[in-house]
């Protein structure tokens, strides 16, 4: 069975990716594959660990050790500190999604397209997990 | 194709949950899942270990149980941080009047108890309930749970207009949900008036038990008590008016010059002045047995919280026949007295002195027995129970069989 970790918002949250990791979640799950999530704030996932900071990039290297494959919902600007870049560049398949960080003053309908997207979005995701290089983080 | 007016399965999600707690919230939830059971309906509780949210994050055990009832009780680990730092100072914004930002609110949130193994069940089981009742609004298990399934969640809120129910974070809930399920109309006005776009809702209203037999005279002479007394019962805490009463009290008396004692029950400290011994007396926390007893001993029974979304204090008061006096500030405790035509409503310490006397007047057996017949009306469990039944069957038709 596929394990995959996935490092991002996860709910509840205000940042509206947490919705894509939720919907991902799901989807991933429901494929049958073994999904744990490293959320960046506490949240309803059951690790939580920022992977900019030297703490939380060690939670995140604990966690993704043998896992098949991550993804991590990262914000344009922001690397992983080592710890993090050390434990994704082991890891077979690595997915990163870089978002020139949220809306932070977003409205309703910004967040609502955002959530409507969500389900899309996290398909597609989940159908093309591609190699990025762990230089690149 | 015969219908099947009971099946599926109905699920409870309180932040907390245990015999021994003290709670309107979770008193509410643990008979209603009880009675919903003893009715033959299938019902699970899922809730976390904590029992206080501070100090005993992890009191109960995990795992599944039985109760007598036949309520299933899965109890998931619940997470607290370490420094809570999130959360104090968002308390301490909130009670300053300040307000914050949505990231914020939901740091805020999530640095409360949180129970991550709660909302994984959720995610690979919600689909096997036929409805998911979470309750109340404030807390972490209904913010996150109510996301998994809206299509399948009630949310009972226990509303009231205090500044965490202007948060943006709960908006989603109050939205979204099937539905919500209020205790009182003026409760529901409080959510229709915060949330314009407020998703479908009914008016439920809360049971209570009512009691076999109390004794009177068996309170005043454990207490020593002989003359007219008002008795507060509830948690002692800033929320629930205890402070204010006390002075408003002192005041009244003073003013009117009655022969009348405060009577404090419940948990919590209360600092009572050194000029008010023997005026008013702080008995502690009394069990079901005691609280029914005082309730039948008091001359009068004072409900001074400005922030009820339903006040079962009141409720036990009439059950008792005791003459209720409530804080006008409390629509919900208007709303009963206009009701059930029984009770005064107090805004000072004048208003309540003239409460005082109304209590310990001619009238205020009669006063009560009214009282006692609206709750008999309204909120026994069975008559509660009926409804939420008959609004589970409109929300969620039983499938065909």
């Amino acid at each position: 069975m596929t394990r995959t970790v996935i490092v991002g918002p996860y709910p509840p949250t205000a940042d509206p990716r947490g919705d894509v990791v939720l919907a991902l979640v799901r989807t991933l799950r429901a494929g049958g594959s073994t999904v744990e999530v490293v959320s960046t704030d506490p949240s309803a996932a059951p690790h939580h660990g920022d992977p900019t900071t030297r703490a939380g990039a060690i939670r995140v290297a604990q966690v993704l050790r043998g896992a098949d494959r991550a993804l991590w919902f990262a914000d344009a600007g922001r690397r992983a500190a080592p710890a993090a870049r050390r434990a994704l560049a082991r890891v077979p398949v690595v997915e990163v999604q870089v978002s020139v960080g949220w809306p932070r003053g977003a409205t309703s309908p910004h967040l609502e397209r955002w959530r409507a997207g969500a389900p899309t979005l996290a398909r597609s995701l989940a159908a093309r997990v591609r190699v990025a290089k762990p230089g690149g983080l | 194709m015969a219908l099947r007016p009971r099946a599926g399965r109905i699920g409870f999600v309180p932040v907390r949950f245990g015999d021994d707690l003290v709670g309107g919230a979770e008193m509410l939830v643990r008979e209603m899942a009880d009675g919903l059971a003893e009715r033959g309906l299938d019902v699970d509780v899922l809730t976390g270990c904590t029992r206080d949210h501070f100090r005993e994050p992890n009191h109960y055990p995990t795992g599944v149980t039985e109760r007598r009832s036949g309520v299933r009780l899965h109890r998931f680990p619940s997470a607290v941080s370490l420094h809570r730092a999130d959360r104090v100072l968002g308390n301490r914004a909130l009670a300053a009047g300040r307000t914050l930002t949505v990231d914020e609110q939901f740091r805020w949130c999530n640095d409360d108890v949180r129970i991550p193994g709660l909302f994984d069940y959720l995610l690979d089981h919600a689909h096997e309930y036929r409805a998911l009742v979470f309750a109340p609004y404030l807390y972490w298990t209904t913010v996150a749970g109510s996301l998994v399934a809206p299509e399948r969640t009630v949310l009972m809120p226990c509303l009231h207009d205090e500044p965490t129910a202007r948060l943006d974070l709960y908006a989603r809930g109050f939205r979204e949900s099937r539905g919500l399920w209020f205790l009182t109309e003026p409760e529901a006005r409080v959510a229709r008036c915060l949330h314009p776009d407020l998703a479908p809702h009914a008016v439920i209203g809360s049971g209570v038990e009512v009691p076999a037999a109390a004794d009177a005279s068996r309170f005043r002479a454990r207490h020593g008590l002989t003359g007219p007394f008002v008795l507060y019962a509830g948690r002692r805490e800033a929320g629930k008016g205890t402070s204010r009463l006390l002075d408003d009290f002192l005041a009244a008396v003073a003013h009117a010059s009655l022969p009348v004692t405060l009577v404090l029950a419940g948990p919590g400290a209360v600092a009572i002045p050194d000029a008010a011994a023997g005026r008013i007396v702080d008995v502690g926390v009394l069990d079901a047995h005691d609280r029914d007893d005082a309730m039948a001993a008091a001359t009068a029974v004072i409900q001074p919280s400005p922030y009820e979304s339903f006040s079962r204090t009141m409720m036990e008061a009439w059950l008792a026949g005791a003459f209720v006096i409530a804080n006008r500030a409390s629509e919900v405790s208007v709303w009963h007295c206009e009701r059930a035509g029984a009770g005064v409503t107090y805004d000072g310490p004048e208003a309540l002195a003239a409460a005082l006397q109304r209590a310990v007047g001619p009238d205020a057996r009669d006063d009560g027995a009214r009282g006692r017949a609206y709750v008999l009306r309204e909120y026994t469990w069975p008559v509660v129970l009926d409804r939420v039944e008959a609004i589970l069957d409109v929300w969620f038709p039983a499938e065909s069989a």
